[in-house]
């Protein structure tokens, strides 16, 4: 397991230093295990073994970056003692879920024991049992399988660190974005930190909720190779990820219409005028990709899956029970528990106070895949009541962080300007 | 006006704060014994007693590419009989596993019967392993 995650940051610092050469640490650390896994899951796809990429990887890149300070706050030990107890949670035993046993972890030891991804069980496995996806990408089978080749054998005691390493991530990143916004960072990491941290260990939601986290968080105020990258990443682990490449498109069609999905203008490529100097686009050496082209980035990480398994004749269910008569499913809907109910007020809360402020890209992005996910349920043919009441808070979990952070942010930019307009930092004992 | 706004946006994040909160991270540091290590381990086979350990001893016994029909301790699919076939996957894996309730042909596919807390007398299939948790039955001709 050790060897695994030396491999990952092998792979990942210097591909996160290729695309962002100017990142604050901690980002630098989230950053890099994303990348990391995705190449492993590259180099696992292409030569089922990690070590290849990683040849090439320390063969190719010399570059050195720059990384920021960050200060750290008494709230950042409250962020360590909740990952530390993510971390007993995780590893506890080996993956429990049942989507493991019947999927994720079903497809990963059945590729190590054949020695790569056996495309005839993937085929012939299509109705084996409901919760076996065998079209699904298999970023996540992937890691476990690197796992289990760098150790030379089977042993899925501690597989739940891929899941901790994923939570982590999404954690320093967010960490990361808040210190550029608001003297508030580490209290609103801490906020968000445990709906990073999935519980489902062993199914994908909390990689894929992750990814997607990180994707829109890098793409929110800039245009970034490292966000496109997770976004296409995160249409590698779970179908939920697809659609979320396309809910991204939305969100960047509908609120940056001026842009659409051209190219920047110099402008916006940082080359503003003497007058009104604008920043280079941060940590890229002023190069900022176009948002179709981004869109293209994480379409092209995602399709090859798609295609080799459509050539493969590797195909998923056919759903469609529900659209016809939707009633069922709404009412299912409609008497679920949301769950978290103080949170849910004090999102209301926030939105109400900040309503201007929030970042209309993120709420469009989650707003839309909120609308994917409720077409997935009303194209299921499983019983309604059953489906929704088995997946719905899982499913829900891969945007609410999102949400959460659009509200946390606001606010505590909003209190930021109150606070610090009116008073001196002094009266501040914590540095939050 | 500002001083309204200022509490409750600090009303808003502490709402949050607390909805968000996971006790469990925190109990965890307290939880975390052998025992709970032990019950997260079998979770998903309470149901089923020695359901886990059974498997694992099947998969001992067997070879890999060899078809494993699932005995019908629960004779019906959704009373017991879906919930110890859709658990022999992840343990058998890279074995055939079979279901015989919604197919039974699959016996005359069957290497081995499988049979947790059972010991059946099946035409063509004899008792070559037996444990605490239940027998594998090997096809003799």
């Amino acid at each position: 397991m050790i060897l695994f995650f030396i491999v990952v940051f092998a792979l990942g610092v210097p591909a996160s230093l290729l695309i962002d050469r100017d990142r604050s640490w901690i980002a630098r650390v989230g950053e890099s295990w994303y990348l990391g896994a995705g190449l492993v899951w590259a180099s696992m796809m292409l030569f089922w073994s990690p070590f290849p990429l990683l040849v090439i990887a320390l063969l190719l890149f010399r570059r050195r970056g720059t990384t920021h300070r960050l200060r750290l706050s008494v709230f950042d030990l409250t962020t360590l003692i909740t990952i530390g107890g993510y971390a007993l949670f995780a590893t506890a035993a080996a993956p429990w879920e049942f989507d493991y046993l019947t999927d994720f972890g079903w497809k990963a030891r059945t590729f190590f024991e054949r020695g790569g991804i056996d495309w005839t069980f993937l085929r012939t496995h299509v109705d084996a049992l409901p919760s076996f996806n065998p079209s699904y990408p298999v970023l996540l089978s992937s890691l476990y399988d690197a796992v289990a080749l760098l150790s030379g054998e089977w042993n899925d005691r501690f597989l739940g660190l891929v899941h901790v390493a994923f939570g982590v991530a999404a954690i320093c990143v967010v960490r990361a974005e808040l210190a550029e916004e608001s003297r508030f960072a580490a209290l609103g990491t801490a906020i968000i930190a445990p709906l990073l941290l999935s519980p489902w260990i062993g199914m994908g939601d909390g990689p894929v909720g992750s990814l997607m986290f990180a994707a829109v968080l890098r793409l929110r105020r800039e245009t970034s190779y490292a966000g496109a990258i997770f976004l296409g990443l995160a249409a590698c682990v779970k179908q939920e990820g697809i659609a979320f490449v396309v809910a991204v498109a939305i969100a960047m069609l509908v609120t940056r219409p001026s842009s659409g999905l051209r190219p920047p203008s110099p402008r916006e490529r940082g080359e503003g005028t003497p007058e009104t100097p604008l920043p280079a686009a941060r940590g890229e050496g002023g190069r900022r990709p176009g948002e179709g082209r981004l869109l293209l980035i994480a379409a092209l990480i995602a399709v090859p899956w798609m295609i080799a398994a459509r050539l493969h004749g590797v195909t998923g269910r056919t759903f469609h029970a529900h659209i016809a008569d939707p009633r069922p499913l709404l009412g299912a809907i409609a008497h679920v528990s949301i769950g978290k109910p103080l949170m849910w007020s004090g999102i209301l809360l926030g939105a109400i106070l900040c309503w201007r402020a929030l970042d209309r890209f993120l709420l469009v992005a989650v707003a839309a895949q909120f609308v994917f996910y409720v077409c997935a349920y009303l194209a299921s043919s499983y019983d309604a009541e059953w489906h929704v009441a088995h997946s719905w808070e899982r499913i829900l979990s891969q945007i609410t962080p999102i949400l959460v952070f659009v509200i946390v942010s606001s606010l505590a930019k909003t209190l930021a300007r109150l606070y610090y307009s009116s008073s001196t930092s002094e009266q501040w004992p914590l540095h939050p | 006006m500002k001083n309204a706004t200022r509490w409750a946006a600090v009303a808003a994040l502490a709402l949050i704060a607390a909805g968000a909160f996971e006790p469990l991270y925190f109990r965890i540091y307290r939880l975390d014994t052998p025992a709970f290590r032990a019950m997260m381990a079998t979770r998903q086979y309470r149901m089923a007693p020695g359901l886990q350990r059974f498997y694992g001893d099947v998969r001992a016994w067997t070879k890999p590419g060899e078809r494993i029909a699932i005995w019908p301790t629960f004779p019906k699919w959704d009373e017991g009989y879906e919930y110890i076939y859709a658990r022999a996957f992840y343990i058998l894996s890279s074995r055939e596993v079979l279901d015989v309730v919604r197919a039974p042909q699959n016996f005359s596919r069957a290497d081995v019967i499988a049979a947790w807390h059972a010991a059946p007398e099946v035409p063509g299939f004899a008792i070559v392993q037996r444990s605490a948790d239940g027998t594998l039955l090997r096809r003799v001709r």
